[in-house]
């Protein structure tokens, strides 16, 4: 267990003697007993940003989202519905089709009405297939009409809220250790 | 675009009916596929620059006139177990009041089941025949049953008497057109037809 403390005491230390030295800043008249004016501060504050700025996704209304998901759902409903039409059709062709040979059969009754169901599939297939096409069309050009494109980001440190610096403490066979988070 | 339309053409292509000239017989009344018509001497739908107008088979007005009992087409005397008449071609037109065919049936034939097997086969496409079995005094014994086979691929129909034959009686058989047969507003009200009459001692 000792092994496995040491360690992260050891790190804490570490983490740590950077701002020890800036939460304890050498008084004035040290500092300018040990540096010369005209030299650099190496342990005076650094400026630091007081802004950053980035370069963030934008997303989708809500409304625009549904409106997208709508108008491709329907283009699949259509799209099936085109298919179904287009399968029974090719079926009911291949029903009754023939090109060539002696004659095999009578075009009675049934056999006009496979014909007819045929080719009422086949239009009824065409239309839903256009219909899909012109919805992913559509589809398409909501998207790129509604593209959200990207924003730029700027989180100023003086209106970013307080941060909280948690503390945590811990027990450990023999002590306990007290670890702190500071930012610098 | 190209590639739209070749992916239109296929969609389009592939689910259309595609039926050559002559691989149909013609329906009842020439029922036939839009793009085709119905050929009245081989009741076959084709294109409409290949179809022929409506002809009786030659020699068919050898026997006429026939259309009425006094003036049938004799076939004489039945004889046991022999076919009176078969595959007889023959045509009723516009107008034609029918045909009839006259045969005795003297003989006192044995057998398991001897009977009059009467088949009258004609095109669909056209004017459907009514078949008939009189006695001498014009009394009908008989009318023809629609009897078509339903895997009969030959675009006719065929009509069935099957009666057992009385010993010393004269029979007629007419093949008329019915008055109100259909016959495409009169424009197919004349057609062709085969007839059998067998005479089989057995079988049913």
């Amino acid at each position: 267990m000792k092994g496995v403390i040491l360690p992260i005491v050891i790190a804490a230390l570490v983490c740590a003697a950077p701002a020890a030295a800036w939460a304890q800043p050498p008084t004035h008249s040290a500092v300018s007993s040990a540096v010369a004016a005209d030299q650099p501060d190496y342990f005076g504050k650094k400026t630091v940003p007081q802004k950053v700025s980035f370069r963030q996704a934008r997303t989708r209304t809500r409304k625009q989202q549904i409106v997208l998901a709508s108008l491709f759902g329907a283009a699949v409903v259509f799209g099936g519905l085109g298919l179904y039409f287009h399968l029974d059709s090719r079926h009911a062709s291949n029903e009754i089709s023939f090109v060539g040979g002696t004659p095999r059969r009578t075009y009675d009754r049934s056999v006009a009405d496979t014909r007819d169901r045929a080719m009422r599939s086949r239009t009824l297939a065409i239309v839903g297939y256009s219909i899909s096409g012109a919805l992913l069309v559509a589809t398409i050009v909501a998207m790129a009409k509604t593209q959200p494109g990207e924003e730029i980001v700027t989180i100023d440190d003086e209106k970013a809220p307080a941060t909280t610096v948690p503390v945590s403490f811990m027990v450990v066979p023999g002590g306990a250790i007290v670890g702190k988070v500071w930012r610098f | 675009m190209r590639l739209a339309v070749v992916f239109f053409a296929l969609l389009t292509a592939a689910c259309s009916p595609d039926i050559g000239s002559g691989t149909y017989f013609c329906g009842p009344e020439r029922l036939c596929p839009p793009d085709l018509t119905c050929d009245d001497t081989s009741y076959t739908c084709v294109t409409p620059a290949s179809a022929m107008p409506f002809s009786c088979p030659a020699g068919f007005d050898d026997t006429e006139p026939d259309s009425d009992m006094a003036n049938a087409r004799d076939l004489g005397e039945l004889e046991c177990g022999v076919p009176a008449i078969q595959n007889a071609t023959s045509c009723v037109v516009a107008g034609d009041a029918g045909d009839y065919y006259k045969f005795v049936y003297n003989q006192d034939c044995q057998g398991a089941n001897p009977h009059l097997e009467i088949r009258l086969r004609y095109p669909i496409a056209l004017v459907p025949l009514q078949l008939e079995l009189l006695d001498g005094s014009g009394t009908v014994l008989a009318s023809g049953e629609l009897c078509t086979s339903p895997i009969d691929t030959t675009g006719r129909d065929r009509v069935c008497i099957d009666i057992p034959p009385v010993t010393g009686t004269t029979y007629y058989v007419r093949v008329v057109r019915p008055a109100d047969a259909p016959n495409c507003d009169g424009d197919c009200d004349s057609n062709q037809y085969l007839l059998d009459i067998l005479f089989p001692l057995s079988g049913s």
